[in-house]
């Protein structure tokens, strides 16, 4: 494309710090030595000790992770479906109002998800606690996978499939050995997409969750409203970390399996 | 050893009539809804064969390769493949293999694991399947690249991938959909003569679906040219060029000058055209047109004469008219020569020498000029 | 067999989504229907009638003429409702127009940048996603209230005198949802202009077009869709935004969102804000179903 302008440039770099200047604040913070978030007392690390024995906030932060995990995983799987049936069969009864169901949670309000899931789990008669929310995230979040898989699947070639079957492959066998190992990059962003909401979550979470089943964005909206400490600011300085290092590994790993290749490759030609 | 050329001028199986066919489309149509894209085609292909279908986009020629490959189902006919019918059969179970336009290399697979996945599904043992990998890299000359992955590789490299998957099997019958079309004019040749050996080496039938009649005459023993989903003529590159059927297929392959006229008079093996105008073209090719007809006389610009002067042998055909335009194109000159009565007729001049004779220039008065054989006269 | 296989296959992958969606999204909307036609009971569930089978089909005919629509016609009486539901279109309109103004440009920077930076841009406007929003919403109460830091920073500049009173007015929820909804904003516009061909812009400069106006003749129009897609995500959510009224708007701001949520926790009124909830999603079935259309013709257009 043409020159990257003055003005670009400014309004990306502007765009980006008012991004990420609350983050910025947040670990800074994450590190005062007095209580207030606003006012700078000195270096400290003592919230990171103590948020490991603050029970309710370790509970929360585990109920969180297994909520958002297993949900995520659940809703890949639907979503991953979910985008396979509207982008390989263009005709089947319902397919509108299957459409119509697919992308609207990508829109709705969460007060209103929140509230019909709950008045159906009580229809239901059951128990509100892990289970429900996990059912609640699920559902909310298949939606998010099923954009992505398909805006992935809509730019995929059909002739690798075709190709496979001519090479002697059975559609059942194409799928697994091709189709699926394509797309992967896309499902797994799905499935990173569906964590990150579920992890995310307060409104659907207050209205689903129920006692043993605080999740970790409902314990700090408690806590805000009282008045919060910079353990808060630990976690979530700590959750950026792993995401973080998570995705150095990730490039790196990558980076290394490239070098061994190409070292390879000298080494053949050499001979 | 004997060269290629000669091993190709003694194979004619479609003159011989004890050959069988290998491959035969028995009236086949094939309907996209209201749109027919092949309109009750039959065709044969013998075994061993370097088979082309030629035609520009649209005529059926990609479609009825798909149905030779097993990816879409004739609306009507039937295809034979040795003399079992192909009715039902998913493409995965037949003993046809296909090289694709796009190359359709798996992306997340090295060059290897691509030469060796039609190998995996057959239940081909790992160390047969080794072996087999490396005999086809070493074919196509990859053998350093086996474990690259195809976005690491060069346009032509990947096209050579390609075939080397697509040949691994050993298949009876190799469909090529468009095989140089990515490729640039240098590599494009070199490539046209490394598919023929190939297919000779390995002694398999090839068909090759293509727009570019070059690559066809290069390549193919026989041709079949296409139009709106109708075979309009199958023949060797030869009969192709000299002998066409059609003013359509004399116009498609090469280029060709035409002149419309009637038929004045057959006189034994002689026949006389008007062609308008005071022209009259004495032919020893007339074929079947009777007297009164209008017929089409198709001479190639490489068989006609231009010079400064009248030429002196009565028996060629003349005419007189002005240089309209030159091109020199370094092995060959094309003369465009506009004849008093308007009608431009294209002559080319192949520059055997590097100062000719008789140069001509732009305006200059001349004569162009082709003896009775020279071309056909077509019907329609 | 392999086509058994095959029709089995593609009959489950359409099936299971369905019945789940039919299940957890569709049926729960019925049930929020019925219950805004009940009245509020000291009871568990705290609603009446219950519909069931328990005493039989007389049973539920009974329990189906106790229902009524008494609480829309209470939620048409007070005027609190109805200004909840016109200042919350009226602030998340306003939002969804100053994201606009603010994620265009950047979207735009990110489109025209080299290609190879373009990924990595990319990331950076996804990773805010991963930290937590509410506590991205709870840091710029820090900034904003009168102590906060930007108070402290102008004050330090002398730009003013005295601290600015953000917190807990309407600017603190636009720039809130301006912020948090920011991403979806950005990526839709993003990748609308990275489509976009910038020989287009050369040739109409080549035909004697000055820079601003070429941007308004051409790349604005060809980016509509991007724009489109990113009000309506801003847009319908916003709507029935909770978080950020609440921890940033304070006591005057009225937003639905809210609203529902006091009349659910606070209230213990399951009917009314059921009733709440509906007239809600009846507000905003026209902008989802603009929406709906738009994401089909995306898909038509990829195809």
């Amino acid at each position: 494309m043409g020159k990257w302008s003055r003005f670009n440039i400014s309004s990306v770099v502007l765009g980006f710090a008012f991004l990420y200047l609350p983050i910025v604040i947040l670990i800074v913070f994450s590190f005062n030595e007095s209580k207030l978030v606003t006012v700078w007392g000195g270096f400290s690390t003592k919230w990171y000790v103590s948020m490991f024995s603050n029970r309710g906030l370790m509970d929360a932060a585990w109920v969180t992770a297994r909520v958002g995990v297993i949900s995520a995983t659940f809703a890949t799987i639907l979503g991953t479906m979910a985008a396979l049936a509207l982008t390989r069969y263009t005709r089947f009864r319902g397919r509108v109002l299957f459409s119509g169901m697919v992308f609207a949670p990508l829109v709705m309000p969460e007060v209103i998800t929140g509230l019909s899931l709950l008045l159906l789990f009580v229809a239901m008669g059951l128990d509100r606690g892990f289970l429900t929310v996990t059912l609640a995230h699920i559902t909310f979040t298949m939606c998010f996978v099923a954009v992505v898989v398909q805006s992935r699947l809509i730019t995929f070639d059909r002739s690798l499939e075709e190709a496979a079957m001519d090479l002697g492959a059975t559609p059942v066998r194409t799928f697994f050995a091709i189709t699926l190992p394509v797309i992967a990059p896309a499902i797994i962003s799905g499935w990173m997409l569906a964590f990150t909401l579920s992890l995310d979550d307060l409104v659907i979470a207050s209205f689903t969750s129920g006692p043993g089943a605080t999740t970790l964005p409902m314990k700090i909206y408690s806590q805000v409203r009282l008045g919060v400490t910079p353990e808060i600011n630990a976690v979530c300085t700590l959750l950026i970390a792993v995401v973080a290092v998570g995705i150095l590994i990730a490039s790196i790993a990558n980076k290394r399996r490239e070098a061994q290749r190409i070292v390879d490759e000298q080494a053949a030609l050499r001979n | 050893m004997k060269s290629l050329g000669s091993i190709r001028r003694s194979f004619a199986p479609w003159a011989d009539p004890a050959s069988k066919p290998y491959i035969s489309f028995e009236s086949i149509t094939k309907k996209f809804g209201d749109f027919i894209a092949v309109n009750d085609l039959s065709l044969v292909i013998y075994e061993r064969e370097f088979f082309a279908l030629l035609g520009a986009s649209g005529c059926g020629k990609s479609t009825l390769l798909r149905m030779l490959a097993g990816f879409d189902e004739p609306t009507a006919g039937r295809i034979m493949l040795d003399g079992q019918d192909m009715r039902g059969i998913p493409p995965y179970r037949r003993p046809v293999n296909m090289m694709f336009q796009s190359y359709a290399l798996f992306p997340h697979m090295t060059v290897e694991a691509n030469i060796a996945f039609g190998l995996k599904q057959e239940g081909m043992p790992k160390p047969e399947i080794e072996k087999r990998v490396k005999e086809m890299l070493e074919l196509v000359k990859l053998e350093q690249f086996s474990k690259r992955k195809p976005h690491q590789l060069s346009g032509g490299q990947r096209q050579r991938v390609a075939l080397a998957r697509s040949v691994a099997k050993r298949p009876k019958v190799l469909l090529l959909d468009e095989p140089l079309g990515a490729l640039d004019k240098k590599l494009r040749e070199e490539t046209q003569f490394e598919l023929m050996d190939l297919q000779q080496e390995l002694g398999l039938t090839f068909v090759v679906v293509t727009h570019d009649q070059e690559e066809a005459m290069t390549m193919a023993d026989r041709i079949a040219i296409m139009d709106k989903g109708k075979v309009i003529q199958v023949a060797t590159p030869a009969e192709v060029y000299e002998a066409p059927a059609s003013r359509f297929i004399a116009d498609f392959v090469g280029t060709v000058n035409m002149f419309e006229g009637k038929v004045m008079a057959r006189d034994g093996s002689s026949t006389t055209i008007d062609a308008g105008n005071g022209l009259s073209i004495r032919t020893d090719n007339g074929g079947d047109a009777a007297t009164g007809n209008t017929v089409w006389y198709a001479v190639r610009p490489e068989k006609i004469r231009v010079s400064s002067k009248k030429p002196d042998d009565q028996s060629l055909n003349a005419a007189e008219g002005e240089v309209w335009d030159v091109a020199y194109l370094g092995d060959m000159t094309v003369y465009h020569v506009k004849l008093d009565d308007g009608r431009i007729v294209r002559t080319s001049l192949i520059n055997s020498q590097r100062l000719t004779d008789d140069p001509l220039s732009w305006n200059d008065r001349a004569w162009v000029s082709f003896r009775p054989d020279a071309g056909v006269v077509l019907t329609k | 067999m392999q086509r058994l296989a095959a029709a089995v296959a593609s009959r489950l992958v359409i099936a299971v989504p369905y019945v789940w969606l039919l299940v957890f999204f569709l049926i729960p909307f019925v049930i929020v229907f019925k219950i805004s036609l009940s009245q509020t009971a000291i009871a568990m569930p705290p609603y009446v009638p219950t519909l069931g089978f328990s005493d039989g089909i007389s049973g539920l005919f009974d329990g189906l003429k106790e229902l009524s629509a008494d609480n829309y016609i209470w939620l048409t009486e007070d005027s609190l409702y109805f200004n909840a539901y016109l200042s919350s279109v009226i602030i998340a309109g306003i939002s969804t127009i100053l994201t606009l103004m603010v994620g265009y440009p950047i979207a735009y920077g990110m489109a025209r940048a080299p290609t190879t930076l373009r990924p990595i841009l990319l990331m950076l406007v996804i990773l805010p996603f991963w930290t937590s929003f509410l506590i991205r919403v709870y840091a710029w109460i820090g900034i904003l209230k009168p102590e906060g830091l930007l108070n402290q920073l102008l004050l330090s500049l002398h730009l003013i005198d005295q601290p600015l009173i953000i917190m807990n007015t309407h600017t603190a929820i636009f720039i809130g949802i301006v912020y948090s909804y920011l991403p979806f904003m950005v990526l839709p516009l993003y990748s609308a202009l990275e489509k976009m061909d910038y020989s287009l812009i050369e040739a109409a400069q080549d035909l004697g077009c000055r820079p601003s106006s070429a941007f308004w003749k051409i790349t604005f129009p060809l980016s509509l869709p991007g724009v489109i897609a990113g009000c309506l995500l801003v847009f319908i959510p916003a709507v029935g935004e909770f978080v950020i009224p609440d921890l940033l708007g304070g006591s005057q701001t009225l937003m639905i969102g809210k609203t529902l949520w006091n009349e659910f926790f606070a209230n213990r009124d399951w009917p009314v804000s059921s009733a709440v909830a509906v007239i809600l999603l009846l507000l905003l079935v026209v902008p989802i179903m603009i929406f709906q259309q738009a994401q089909a013709r995306a898909q038509e257009q990829g195809r």
